[in-house]
């Protein structure tokens, strides 16, 4: 017997709506959690106390300090190379082998999974070079795992920049580096910020890759030497042997929402973006 | 700085991540091939005994783990990712999927550190109570990772069903078929390499997935026998072990991380193929 | 060789191609010092792209070929040693779309300027005279630093020919400048081009037959990428050498 199709249609419908809620529940559910369970224990001294006995008691100070050092690291050292790449990607070269091959890198690492990075994290930096367990380390490590992010968001600014500025540049005698520098990287700003703001969100929840390259040291780090126990990973042992359940909340709470807080800020700037230039 | 100068820089910046990419996949293979070949591939690759201290490396148990934990998510990731993507693309009302699109996409700014640590507070004691077992399981890492590839899924299935021409639509519904109709014998096939796509990046996502597996899959060392026995996945292994472990020790990790990378690649390599063939 | 060109610009035997496509056919000729030189045809004639050739925009074309040669003055314009930098501070260009950058307008006036190495007490002056001479003075003078691109349509591309000027060229091109602006701000353009004449070359091209009969000294035809006719305005407009001239001034041309 053949179903009418707008009967079979409602009923398949109804069930794709229903999956989709499922999923959404599943978002809902995570966020309220978290928030229910570790916003109360989040105060001011939570974020400036540095933690006691294992983490037990205490804050997180230690570990906002090491998250933003590594992080900072990582950026300082991925921005230059990712909009370096873009710029070179959009404004030097024609598409070639050679366009190809750097797009196709930035993919591949794209999909590099953390523990193998943080696995070359640790035989190179770790290791090879000799910096330790360290801010150095993890820094240099991440700012290769969110490269990819970075070229990739920079290169759309850049192309979303029109055409006739750089004609209009040419045509006042400015080179085409000082077009880049004073016309079409500014013009990008925006669309580059999005990108470095979604590489921080990234780095910020980023664990495995920091657990083999940073370390879990619980100290405040003072150098890039020194190790350092970012919010992530110091989640990750709170949770995993068990110390503190409400500290453990509390740590994913500002973890997440300092995250989705980025992400949040990325697309109403991408959004603000489109709605310019269309 | 010279015009060529510039230039030269440029390129130098642009080279990062294709570099980036060799000295990773270098340094893998320099520490993991020796072992590998010393043990003997088939050995390596095929033998479900790992006992580091008696220096014997098989990781064939933690192969056939990896895939089925991927598999498992594929099960419940793909079905809920494309539900929600037809929904939002073809379904959905413009204001609503402007506001549900991002939002699903938060659930990819969730860190990984999180997911595991619900899946243990929640997941683990469901599957104990209910189906048996210790509840740290396979079954427990493929439901978490399931979740986890929903936004790689979502968002490039999206896409991809964006792509498809509107003209197809209004061609299909103009004979009279109803919108579902429309969407399997139309838009979706038109949109068949995208969604192979996110399907692939959805499964290269799963296989990398370190932390929230460790936390929730149980780490055991022998191949399952159901999907209530705890497991040891690729990832896992590297991770849980690389703190502690030196000389031939350390290189098998390196080596289990080769095996991870290639697999890694060939699944990067055919979501590159797929989509340029569109 | 060392007897200078009478001309401010002369062109020789210039073809141009875009790929496979030629957009301009063996076209010479001079243009003389001061004089508002015009240049009309129906779309693709190679009239823009004339432009282009002339102060090496056409650098920026990917796989166009150029043969031919052409000079400003003494300097041969396509030679490969040239300074295109030079060059193109030397002859500036106008586009038919007002595209201010999106800075301030004081911003945009000065930025050529400041590049090319003007002191930077003299930045102010320059684009005051910039302005006067366009005559846009006395709309913006008190807000010189909002956004260029707050002004109206015809503003803009008044600032756009300040900020040529304020670069002190020779030669300007005009690539059908007021093509996107009502009667009013055009009729603004054409005097200030009037009164530009005595201190510049000044090209103009236009598909409206109207203004280059009203703003030019000298015309020039041209038809798929050739030269037709060139002349007097007066006498290619009242009484042209070529049937296919006659045919577009008095607009029978398909």
């Amino acid at each position: 017997m053949r179903l009418d199709p707008r009967v079979s249609q409602a009923v398949v419908l109804s069930l794709l709506w229903a999956l989709t809620g499922f999923t959404l529940l599943i978002l809902i559910v995570i966020i309220v959690n978290i928030s229910v369970e570790g916003l109360p224990r989040v105060s001011l001294s939570f974020l400036t106390q540095p933690p006691h006995d294992m983490g037990r008691s205490g804050g997180i100070f230690s570990t906002l300090v090491a998250t933003a050092f590594i992080t900072a690291l990582a950026i300082a050292v991925a921005t230059p190379l990712g909009v370096g790449t873009a710029v070179y990607l959009t404004e030097y070269t024609r598409e070639s082998w050679l366009t190809r091959l750097i797009r196709f890198g930035a993919e591949c690492l794209a999909g590099v999974p953390s523990i193998i990075l943080g696995l070359f994290g640790f035989v190179l930096f770790v290791l090879k070079l000799g910096f330790g367990w360290s801010v150095l380390s993890g820094g240099l490590t991440l700012a290769i795992m969110v490269l990819p992010i970075i070229i990739r968001t920079s290169e759309e600014a850049i192309k979303a920049v029109p055409e006739e500025y750089r004609v209009v540049c040419c045509s006042l005698g400015l080179s085409r580096w000082q077009t880049i520098a004073r016309i079409v990287l500014p013009s990008a700003l925006p669309g580059i910020t999005t990108g470095v703001m979604l590489s921080v969100g990234r780095s910020l929840g980023e664990t495995a890759v920091l657990l083999f390259t940073a370390g879990a040291a619980l100290r405040t780090p003072v150098s890039l030497f020194d190790s350092g126990r970012t919010m992530a990973v110091h989640f990750y042992i709170l949770a995993r042997e068990g110390i503190s359940l409400p500290n453990a909340y509390a740590t994913a709470a500002v973890l997440m929402f300092s995250i989705l807080g980025l992400n949040l800020a990325a697309y109403t700037l991408m959004q603000r973006l489109m709605r310019r230039f269309s | 700085m010279s015009p060529k100068g510039i230039e030269r820089l440029l390129l130098a910046l642009a080279l990062s991540s294709v570099g980036s990419l060799a000295l990773i996949t270098f340094f893998i293979f320099w520490e993991g091939l020796p072992l590998i070949l010393t043990t003997g591939p088939g050995d390596f690759l095929f033998s479900t005994h790992w006992a580091p201290t008696k220096d014997r490396f098989g990781i064939g148990a933690m192969i056939v783990s990896s895939v089925v934990v991927t598999l498992g998510a594929l099960v419940l990731g793909v079905p809920l990712g494309l539900a929600c993507a037809i929904v939002l693309a073809e379904f959905a009302p413009l204001r609503l999927k402007q506001l549900l699109k991002p939002t699903l996409e938060l659930l990819a700014g969730i860190p990984s550190v999180v997911y595991g640590f619900l899946g243990v507070l929640w997941l683990v004691p469901l599957i104990r109570e209910h189906l048996g077992g210790p509840g740290l399981s396979l079954l427990a890492a493929a439901l978490i990772l399931g979740i986890m590839i929903l936004p790689t899924i979502i968002s490039i299935s999206i896409d991809s069903l964006g792509a498809v021409p509107d003209l197809y639509r209004d061609g299909s519904l103009a004979l009279g078929a109803t919108r579902w109709q429309t969407v399997t014998r139309v838009v979706l096939p038109a949109a068949r390499s995208g969604i192979i796509t996110a399907i692939i990046l959805g499964m290269g996502r799963a296989v990398g997935e370190t932390m929230a597996v460790i936390m929730v899959a149980g780490n055991a060392l022998s191949l399952p026998a159901s999907l209530l026995d705890p497991v040891r996945t690729l990832t896992s292994n590297i991770a849980l072990e690389l703190g502690y472990a030196s000389g031939r020790h350390r290189e098998a990790l390196f080596a289990t991380g080769v095996v991870l990378f290639v697999i890694i690649m060939i699944l990067n390599l055919t979501a590159a193929a797929v989509t340029r063939r569109r | 060789m060392n007897q200078s060109p009478p001309d401010k610009i002369r062109v020789e035997e210039l073809s141009f191609w875009y790929g496979g496509l030629k957009a301009l056919d063996r076209v010479s000729l001079s243009i003389r010092a001061h004089e508002i030189f015009g240049l009309m045809g129906p779309a693709k004639s190679g009239k823009s792209t004339l432009l282009k050739v002339l102060n090496r925009l056409c650098d920026l074309i990917p796989e166009a070929r150029i043969e031919g040669r052409a000079w400003l003055d003494d300097l041969e314009i396509l030679a490969p040693e040239t300074d295109v930098v030079a060059l193109r501070r030397r002859v500036g260009l106008v586009l038919s779309k007002p595209t201010p950058l999106p800075r301030s307008i004081y911003e945009n006036l000065v930025l050529a300027p400041r590049l090319a190495g003007r002191p930077k007490e003299e930045l102010p002056a320059v684009a005051e005279e910039a302005l006067r001479a366009a005559g846009l003075w006395g709309e913006v003078k008190d807000r010189l630093h909002d956004s260029a691109l707050r002004l109206s349509g015809g503003q803009q591309q008044r600032l756009c020919l300040a900020r040529t000027l304020a670069m002190q060229p020779e030669v300007i091109l005009l690539d059908e400048p007021t093509s996107g602006l009502d009667p009013i701000s055009t009729a603004k353009i054409e005097e200030t081009l009037f009164q530009l004449k005595s201190r510049y070359t000044i090209i103009l091209v236009s598909n409206n037959t109207k203004q280059i009969a009203r703003a030019t000294d000298r015309t020039a035809f041209l038809l798929m990428g050739r030269l037709i006719e060139v002349g007097e305005t007066s006498q290619v407009f009242t009484v042209p050498r070529d049937q296919r001239t006659d045919d577009y001034i008095s607009g029978r041309f398909g």
